[in-house]
């Protein structure tokens, strides 16, 4: 039992902690507010206001940046640098390394905010930012990476906790898919050009991004799971066995789905085949991170009535076991013959990201400001409030996109008794605009969440302050 | 910790604990779980023998699937060579042929058919009608607009531009006539009208009064407008120039060489008064400022097959303005084709709306989405209410 | 206490739990081996494209309805073999050819602009594609596409064979003003494009940066200097606008497909 004994008595770098978490709070906000402009302009296209810097084709990748490194880049940092100090029970290995990190990354997405707009792409998803971003980006990395890693080696407890299985898996992965993909000739210090093109450069881009979505935002926010699910609910994970099992079979499995992108593309046929017969595999693992996560709380169903922080991390379990569903399915040959370039796959994304992975970053966040300032929330009501608007929020726009992601693939594929296409392809752009109306709707209402995140969080920190001046003992977390 | 620890009875945990009280138990996983795990590992195996899977070099397998024999998925109907194995674009070849079957009777027809005589068989016009929708939207659409109601640019960045962009099909105003042979023509070889500019020709006053009164014969007709004192300069400037020389004198235009019909009420470009001295000004695809109007040609270009001209020739007289096969012969005289022009139809709907999606279509649409989301909402409001509403087990 | 040392999964993965660089190694090895498996068969392996600059290949071929081997340089334009010997004389169904200068720096506002993200460039081998778009599409007709552009979502029309669809006039106006020409259309009104001027400097830079690629790179005998030389007479008072639909009007024609021959096999 010498950890329980130590971890009293450490001193944890807590500040860039802090720091990291008001971040992650922010651009919550931020992300998913350029989320519902941009889901506003496909539904009303008037909305580009015919300003280069902000038409849909510059808008787009601000947003799936903000929302994966800005907004899931500080909740991963935040609760990494909180998670390994406290199952290690020692302090960072260098704190002075952890502040540049935090002031390396927000530096980086300050650049996102100014190149993106002004259009500066690398013409792949989720890897738009110029070359000289992604050094930074691999600079900054490294230097969480170093850090991370040592943090565990000067670790004073016997055992690394699964959290840090995950947060290792991802930081390794990433520093791979980031260097191999980012690999590129600058032209001039605004562009440059993949060495890789055509087939080849699919696979790599895919191979990224799927493995971002499965390391990043699925394995690292696994990491979150594990910590903060028992924590809130104060029981023991489920089960040991279940997390080695899982985590060895996510961590292998989940590098060969990249190619699910890239079904019936021009790679040769076996790609698609070793990504697609994996994906379906990956059901089982996948859920065994949920179920662990869910069955953690046996015992423990009740507390979901009062504790509202508990019911972002269930319900996150739950859409994550929906989306890791959803996606399987998605990749069989025949229904990604359908789902493929339509809002089906928008809406796969999102049952992940606003489902899951924001779900899960709300309940960390939240549990994590009262710890770290020592104080309860400013308002519980608020937080249940929180609760409802963002599930409502995630389940109109997953729907919106669901009915109109299968019915435009339909719409593509019909043909009529002739032997003739029945739809021409604008048929299928005007019969969207409900459905992209509903995601616009659906998406607001999950922003207007955000922002009462944002002031229950403000507010707490101001009652914490002023309690702290009155009251110095409870200054330290 | 501890109570919580043991709350489950006799499961310990592995006795590692971090942060005070982080802990696992020791739970098997589910047995369904491991089942679902060796399962997949074997389906996974499975797959990869059935499909094209393995990324190695081996004469003729590589893409063909590893193929243990009789293992790996072959085309419906065909014997176990390792020719016939499945291949996405083995794949393509029987849908299309498919397809290709129902289509056959009536593409042999159409092979040795007149766009008329299409037209006048009802089975083949309506075939026709349903695959001309998709190639009409596809290659003309962009400047007839859907369904041919035209496309009027708005002229938001240039003045210059504003107006019709292609003429408006869906009415009965034709510039080259509108039976199904002049409109079988323009598709086939394309058209380019052409209208000198007359900005060095007349006079800046003398363009402004003419456009006045192609203004106002349009408004009103001919007739009342050559009575009309106001317009009376313009209309010596239309009779003295060269107007009538494509026009007619009855201004009515000439199908032979597609010049506009100025009496009715329909615009080809725009009606605008500063619409009409642009294109009087500057005239058509005559060079410098000049509005742009080049059908191309669908043949050259190799985009479209003969029969496909046929289709999209009769598609375009059904969109209601076609002039039946009787008047046909007539339409070479002006006036009579003006006639009929001078009743057309005005066009006031810009956005045609889609038609009604396949009812089956939404239906299922809207069953998945909707039996999936709801799904997930249950999923996962069970779990939050489960036991919560009732007595909870376990702890004390 | 006593439960302490008991292993509950195997000693070994005790080991990788306890020693923060076992785990390291451990992850690290696990998470490498599908990229392996996936990504590095492409570079070697037939079929996938991969040329050597020099009109030679990795073994790709593909064969016509007889079994013949279709000559690569019917699919891939080589002006060595050609009769037509120089880009402008290259004619659609030449084959696969690099990009223009100026269709270059139509691609480069093209990326900037993320059309991509709304338009694909990849037809899938199903009838609808093919009745919609055209054949599908091969893995040498991306070959000198450096940053591929296939896409993901298609909120707008694919366009791998929009060349020569429409008229250049049409796509002036339609990338203009979109709605003015398909009310419909959600497409952003890109005319900004026609005030700037395409950067002479930045794509004759990208031509060179292109023959120096490791893996595709366009062949010098194609991008020669001499030809680089004259690329800013091409572009000469060209517009962003001009730019963007010379590199639309070059997509998906150069390649003269056979009906019902296997160009993926
Ligand atoms: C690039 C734009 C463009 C496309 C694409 C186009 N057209 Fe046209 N079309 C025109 C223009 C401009 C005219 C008028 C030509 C003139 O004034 O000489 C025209 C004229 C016509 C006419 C004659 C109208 C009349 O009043 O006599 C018909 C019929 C026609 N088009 C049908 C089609 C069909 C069918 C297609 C598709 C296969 C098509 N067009 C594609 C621009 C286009
Ligand atoms: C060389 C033959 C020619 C001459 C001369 C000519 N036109 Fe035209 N005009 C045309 C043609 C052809 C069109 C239709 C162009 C098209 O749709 O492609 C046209 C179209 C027009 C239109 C546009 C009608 C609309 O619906 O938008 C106006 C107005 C017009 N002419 C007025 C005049 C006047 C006034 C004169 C004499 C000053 C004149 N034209 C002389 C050939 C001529
Ligand atoms: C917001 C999504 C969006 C963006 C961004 C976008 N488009 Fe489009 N595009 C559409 C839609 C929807 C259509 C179909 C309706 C239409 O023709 O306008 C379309 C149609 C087109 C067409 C006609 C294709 C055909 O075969 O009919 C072309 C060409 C085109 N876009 C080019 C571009 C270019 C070039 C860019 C970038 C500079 C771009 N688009 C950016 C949505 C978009
Ligand atoms: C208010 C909430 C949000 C709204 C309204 C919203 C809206 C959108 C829209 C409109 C798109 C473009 C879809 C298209 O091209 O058709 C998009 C893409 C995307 N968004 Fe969001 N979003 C929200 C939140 C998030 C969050 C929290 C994430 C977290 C990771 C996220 C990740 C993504 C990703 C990865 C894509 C790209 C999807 C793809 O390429 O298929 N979004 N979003
Ligand atoms: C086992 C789990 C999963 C599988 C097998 C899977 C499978 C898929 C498939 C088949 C696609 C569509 C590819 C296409 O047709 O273009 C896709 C897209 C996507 N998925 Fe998943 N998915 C899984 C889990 C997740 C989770 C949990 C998230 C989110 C946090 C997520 C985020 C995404 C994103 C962002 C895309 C869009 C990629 C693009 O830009 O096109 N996926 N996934
Ligand atoms: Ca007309
Ligand atoms: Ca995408
Ligand atoms: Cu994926």
């Amino acid at each position: 039992m010498e950890a329980h004994a130590k971890s009293v008595t450490v001193k944890y770098d807590m500040d860039v902690v802090r720091w990291f978490t008001i971040a992650a709070v922010i651009f919550g906000v931020v992300g998913t507010f350029i989320g519902v402009y941009v889901a506003s302009e496909l539904a009303w296209p008037f909305l580009n206001f015919d300003m280069a810097e902000i038409t849909f084709g510059r808008l787009r990748p601000l947003h799936t940046n903000a929302v994966i490194f800005a907004f899931g880049g500080n909740v991963l940092f935040a609760t990494g640098y909180y998670i390994v100090q406290r199952t290690g029970a020692t302090k960072l290995w260098s704190n002075k390394l952890a502040w540049f990190h935090f002031w390396g990354w927000q530096t980086i997405i300050v650049c996102a905010v100014i190149t993106l707009p002004l259009g500066l792409s690398q013409g792949k998803e989720y890897a738009e930012l110029p070359w000289w971003v992604d050094i930074m980006i691999a600079v900054v990395w490294l230097s969480y990476g170093l850090n991370y890693v040592m943090t565990n080696v000067i670790r004073t407890t016997s055992h690394m906790y699964v959290s840090n299985w995950f947060t290792m898996g991802m930081i390794v992965m990433i520093t791979y898919l980031h260097v191999v993909n980012s690999m590129a000739i600058p032209v001039d210090w605004a562009t440059s050009y993949s060495i890789y093109s055509g087939v080849q450069d699919a696979m790599i881009q895919w191979w990224w991004g799927h493995n971002a979505v499965g390391f990043y935002l699925t394995g690292g926010f696994l990491g979150i799971m594990y910590y903060f699910i028992p924590k809130q609910s104060g029981r023991p994970v489920f089960s040991y066995r279940l997390s080695v099992l899982h985590f060895w079979t996510l961590s292998f499995g989940y590098v060969w789905l990249g190619a699910h992108h890239l079904q019936y593309t021009a790679l040769p046929d076996w790609t698609g085949s070793l990504g697609a017969a994996i994906s379906l595999a990956m059901i089982i693992p996948s859920w065994g991170g949920a179920m662990n996560g869910m069955m953690t709380l046996s015992g423990a169903w009740d507390k979901l009535r009062t504790d509202y922080i508990l019911r972002f991390l269930v319900t996150a379990m739950a859409f994550y076991a929906m989306s890791t569903f959803d996606g399987p399915v998605m990749a069989i040959k025949s229904v990604n013959a359908l789902s493929h370039y339509t809002d089906w796959t928008v809406g796969h994304v999102h049952a992940g990201a606003l489902g899951w992975m924001s779900m899960i970053s709300f309940g960390a966040l939240y549990h994590m400001v009262k710890k770290l300032w020592n104080t309860e929330m400013y308002s519980d009501r608020l937080v249940n409030i929180h609760f409802w608007i963002a599930l409502i929020g995630a389940v109109t726009y997953v729907v919106a996109m669901w009915v109109s992601g299968i019915m435009q693939g339909l719409m593509w594929r019909d043909y009529d008794e002739y032997g003739t296409l029945t739809y021409t392809f604008v048929e299928s752009v005007s019969a969207m605009h409900p459905y992209y109306v509903m995601r616009a709707v659906g998406g607001a209402i999950f922003n207007l969440g955000t922002w009462v995140m944002l002031f229950n969080v403000v507010m707490t920190i101001r009652q914490a302050s002023a309690t702290r001046a009155t009251n110095p003992v409870a200054a330290r977390a | 910790m501890s109570e919580n620890h043991k709350a489950s009875g006799e499961v310990p945990t592995t006795g590692h604990l971090w942060d005070d009280d982080l802990a696992d138990f020791v739970n098997q996983p589910p047995k369904w779980w491991m089942l679902g795990l060796t399962a997949s590992g074997i389906w996974v195996v499975v797959y990869w023998l059935m499909y094209p899977a393995v990324p190695v070099a081996m004469a003729g397998t590589f893409f063909k699937g590893f193929g243990l024999p009789g293992l790996s998925l072959h085309l419906p109907g065909t014997d176990a060579s390792s020719d016939n194995k499945w291949s996405a674009i083995k794949e393509l070849t029987i849908d299309t042929q498919e397809l290709e079957e129902v289509r056959k009777p009536f593409e042999d027809k159409l092979k040795d058919m007149t766009p008329a005589a299409i037209l006048a068989d009802a089975n083949l016009s309506e075939y026709v009608a349903r695959s001309g929708k998709v190639l009409f939207s596809d290659n003309c659409a962009g400047c007839h607009g859907q369904n041919g109601v035209g496309t009027f640019q708005t002229g938001k960045f240039s003045q210059r531009e504003q107006g019709y962009m292609a003429p408006v099909l869906n009415d009965d105003d034709w510039l080259y006539g509108g039976d199904i042979n002049a409109i079988h023509e323009t598709i086939v070889g394309g058209r380019q009208g052409m209208m000198t500019p007359h900005k060095d020709v007349l006079s800046e006053q003398q363009i402004d009064d003419v456009a006045k009164y192609v203004i106002a014969m349009s408004a009103e007709g001919k007739d009342a407008a050559d009575k009309d004192a106001a317009v009376a300069a313009g209309q010596k400037v239309f009779a003295e120039s060269d107007c009538t020389a494509c026009h007619g004198a009855d201004a009515k235009g000439m199908a032979a060489m597609g010049s506009a019909n100025l009496t009715d009420k329909v615009w080809r470009f725009d009606g605008s008064l500063a619409g009409v001295k642009q294109t009087i000004s500057y005239g058509v695809n005559a060079g410098d400022n000049a509005r742009v109007a080049v059908m191309p040609n669908f043949t050259a270009a190799g985009k479209l097959s003969p029969t496909e001209i046929k289709k999209l020739a009769v598609y375009v007289h059904k969109f209601g303005g076609g002039v039946a096969e009787a008047v046909a012969d007539a339409v070479a005289t002006p006036a009579v084709a003006a006639d009929a022009a001078t009743v057309a139809k005005p066009v006031d709907a810009q956005v045609v709306q889609a038609p009604p999606v396949k009812f089956d279509y939404v239906f299922w649409a809207l069953m998945i989405g909707t039996a999936g989301a709801f799904s997930a909402l249950l999923f996962a409001l069970s779990f939050l209410f489960k036991n919560a509403l009732t007595k909870k087990k376990g702890e004390a | 206490m006593s439960d302490h040392d008991h292993i509950y999964s195997t000693k070994f993965q005790d080991k990788v739990e306890r020693s923060t660089l076992v785990m390291f190694i451990m992850t690290a090895l696990t998470v490498a081996v599908g990229g392996i498996v996936e990504i590095v068969p492409l570079f070697y392996l037939p079929n996938t494209a991969m040329s050597g600059g020099d009109g030679t290949f990795n073994g790709t071929q593909h064969k016509d309805l007889q079994g013949n081997v279709i000559p690569m340089d019917k699919i891939v334009w080589n002006p060595a073999t050609s009769e037509h010997k120089s880009m402008d004389d290259w004619q659609p169904g030449d084959g696969v050819r690099p990009y223009k200068p100026l269709e270059l720096a139509g691609r480069q506002v093209f990326i900037r602009e993320g059309c991509f993200l709304c338009h694909s460039q990849m037809i899938r081998p199903f009838r609808d594609e093919k009745d919609r778009y055209g054949h599908y599409s091969i893995a040498e007709e991306s070959m000198y596409d450096h940053t591929y552009q296939w896409g993901s979502k298609r909120t707008g029309p694919d366009i791998a064979r929009l060349g020569g669809k429409y008229s250049d006039e049409w796509h002036r106006k339609h990338l203009k003003y979109p709605r003015d020409v398909v009310p419909e259309s959600v497409m952003p009104n890109f005319f900004f494009l026609e005030n700037a001027k395409v950067d002479v400097e930045k794509t004759t830079k990208t031509m060179a940066v292109m023959t120096k690629m490791p893996f595709n790179p366009v062949p010098k005998t194609i991008y020669s200097a001499e030809y680089i030389a004259a690329a800013p007479e091409a572009l000469k008072d060209k517009t962003e606008m001009d730019a963007v639909i010379a590199f639309l009007q070059s997509l998906g024609n150069h390649v003269k497909f056979e009906e019902g021959v296997n160009y993926r096999d």
